[in-house]
């Protein structure tokens, strides 16, 4: 093996990148890869570690709501918050307030990343009382259309992924960011021909807040997209 | 002798291991067809073994509440179907041999071995089971909801691995050989024994999520040691064949890393010795995987990554269990990141 061939940079990859792994140069063009790996192999040990549990928290969380399992939306596995039912002791409280709390987070950062990824003529927003509202999002071949019954002025943001339209699509309740608001629940999605129809409900009591789910494939359980309403009371 | 805080990992997996070696004995079935299922079911089972996993069940049901007698039964299923899934990866990988001696399939051919590996695998279920009859239905359904999903995550691990060597795929990453290790790997060896032994201790109150960081940090630094030793440990201790890892075309972390750091040409080469069945593999071809492992720094890089995790287990072990009181059972679990990746 040839010194040229030590220093030849890694080949890109056609697999899943993961950025955090991507921060920790491993064959910098500086250094022999020999060399390298000692400065970096327990630190990127540990980091890959996290990021792999990290990973597969969110892909549990994804299943179990898929598989609807009742207090999916905060367990790794779907055990839900089984395991501190019947207990009121301070140290489970906080493991119940923490898994709270990690769970909002995760929430907060999907709903960034839906902002990010917004797609022009996917909005539609209903300020007026008693009326339903229509919007038609074009995508792909197909399109969507959102249609809000609300007795409060509504904000509706929905974001297929590329090729959604050609999926068997389904939506999970609305949960909002403040996890004792009750969950939008019975969004309706209807398919004639290439076009799509999402009928949202909103009730009248249904606390202003920000309120998100997944659309994902009724076939294989992967995410399709994103559908968010923000409720603005009043 | 008694397992006090000072005792040695050593120590107390040989405490641990005898008792559960003793109590599994009863649970062999013995008599006709002795031969052609008994027998081999037994095999494995009495050949020995570490008894790591039983070890650590019964020290964590302990530091969470449970005593002694309360867990056995849970440990001893945890090594019948550990036995059982020795059986089935050595017919799937072709392995010669298992704790220093013939793999059963080798012993009394594949058909034979496959079945004593089916009934040793239903046979596991029937100790913890019964076991638990005291902790009422509802702990018995949870405890049964953890084998299936222990047994699902397992059976896709090794489904990754195999179909990975069968479709001679080398274009993964060190995140794609964690997330395999973490099914095939960790979630019997380690994320299993922990959760059910937390479950039996604290009365099915534990919070079962809150042990996945060190539970699979210590199961994913093993699996690695376990790589590395497969390459370079003593064959005595290790018994296992030396190199059996590169004959079977494994993806371990020293090959994914090799390819990393390899040249197209270099790249296409070890395609090609990964692509020949492992009886037409030559030494030859075999000798210079590993030779470019070492001159690589390939084995080095492992170990060191083993230890990243191994740190953050320990980390995660301070933080998760720090709650609990003190005992012999805990300084045990606290020393096995440094044992994982120290053991030769």
């Amino acid at each position: 093996m040839t010194e040229q061939a030590w220093k030849r940079p890694a080949l890109e990859r056609t697999k899943p990148h993961r950025q955090l792994a991507a921060n920790i140069s491993l064959t910098g063009s500086q250094q022999s890869p020999k060399a390298s790996h000692a400065m970096t192999g327990a630190a990127k040990g540990a980091q890959l570690g996290y990021e792999v549990s990290e990973e597969q928290m969110e892909e549990g969380k994804a299943q179990a709501r898929f598989h609807d399992i009742p207090g999916a939306a905060s367990d790794l596995f779907g055990s839900g918050f089984s395991d501190l039912k019947g207990t009121v002791s301070s140290e489970n409280f906080l493991a119940l307030s923490e898994r709270v709390m990690k769970d909002t987070l995760l929430w907060v950062e999907f709903v960034a990343r839906s902002v990010q990824w917004q797609m022009p003529g996917s909005k539609s927003e209903s300020n007026e009382t008693s009326k339903s509202a229509e919007q038609t999002a074009p995508a792909g071949g197909g399109g969507f259309t959102t249609e809000v019954s609300s007795l409060q002025p509504v904000e509706v943001t929905f974001q297929p992924h590329p090729g959604a339209e050609s999926r068997s699509l389904g939506v999970h309740d609305l949960r909002g960011l403040d996890a004792e608001s009750p969950a939008i629940t019975g969004v309706e999605v209807t398919r004639d021909g290439d076009q799509w129809r999402l009928r949202i409900g909103i009730g009248q009591s249904q606390p202003p807040g920000l309120y998100t789910g997944i659309v994902f494939d009724r076939e294989d359980g992967a995410i399709r997209g994103s559908l968010s309403v923000a409720v603005k009371g009043g | 002798m008694p397992i006090t805080s000072d005792s040695t990992v050593a120590e107390v997996l040989d405490d641990y291991g005898k008792i559960t070696r003793a109590e599994l004995k009863n649970w062999l079935p013995k008599g006709d067809p002795e031969d052609y299922l008994y027998g081999p079911m037994s095999d494995y089972p009495m050949r020995g073994g570490r008894m790591f996993r039983p070890s650590l069940c019964i020290a964590t049901a302990k530091v969470f509440g449970a005593s002694l007698e309360q867990v056995i039964p849970a440990a001893v299923s945890i090594e019948l179907l550990h036995n059982a899934l020795l059986i089935h990866d050595d017919i799937e990988d072709e392995s010669d041999e298992r704790r220093g001696k013939p793999t059963l399939h080798k012993k009394i051919g594949t058909p034979l071995a496959l079945n004593a590996g089916d009934s040793l695998a239903f046979l596991s279920l029937r100790p913890i089971i019964r076991g638990s009859a005291s902790m009422g239905s509802d702990s018995i359904v949870r405890i049964l909801e953890e084998f299936d999903q222990m047994a699902q995550q397992t059976a896709e691990g090794q489904a990754l691995d195999l179909g990975w060597r069968r479709d001679n795929h080398i274009e993964l990453c060190e995140a794609d050989y964690l997330k395999m290790v973490l099914k095939k790997t960790c979630w019997l060896t380690t994320l299993f024994p922990i959760r059910l032994g937390a479950l039996i201790g604290s009365g099915g109150r534990a919070n079962l999520d809150s042990l996945f960081n060190f539970a699979f940090f210590l199961g994913a630094a093993f699996q690695i040691q376990d790589d590395v030793l497969n390459l370079i440990g003593n064959h005595e201790r290790y018994g296992k064949e030396l190199g059996g890892d590169l004959l079977e075309g494994k993806r371990t972390l020293m090959l994914v890393n090799l390819l990393e750091l390899s040249s197209s040409s270099e790249r296409v080469r070890i395609k090609a010795i990964l692509d020949t069945p492992r009886d037409a593999r030559s030494d030859a071809s075999v000798s210079w995987l590993r030779s470019a492992m070492i001159e690589r720094g390939c084995i080095e890089y492992a170990k060191e990554l083993a230890h990243g995790l191994a740190g953050a287990a320990s980390h995660e072990f301070d933080k998760t269990f720090k709650e609990l009181p003190e005992s012999s059972d805990k300084a045990f679990l606290s020393k096995l990141p440094s044992w994982v990746i120290e053991r030769s």
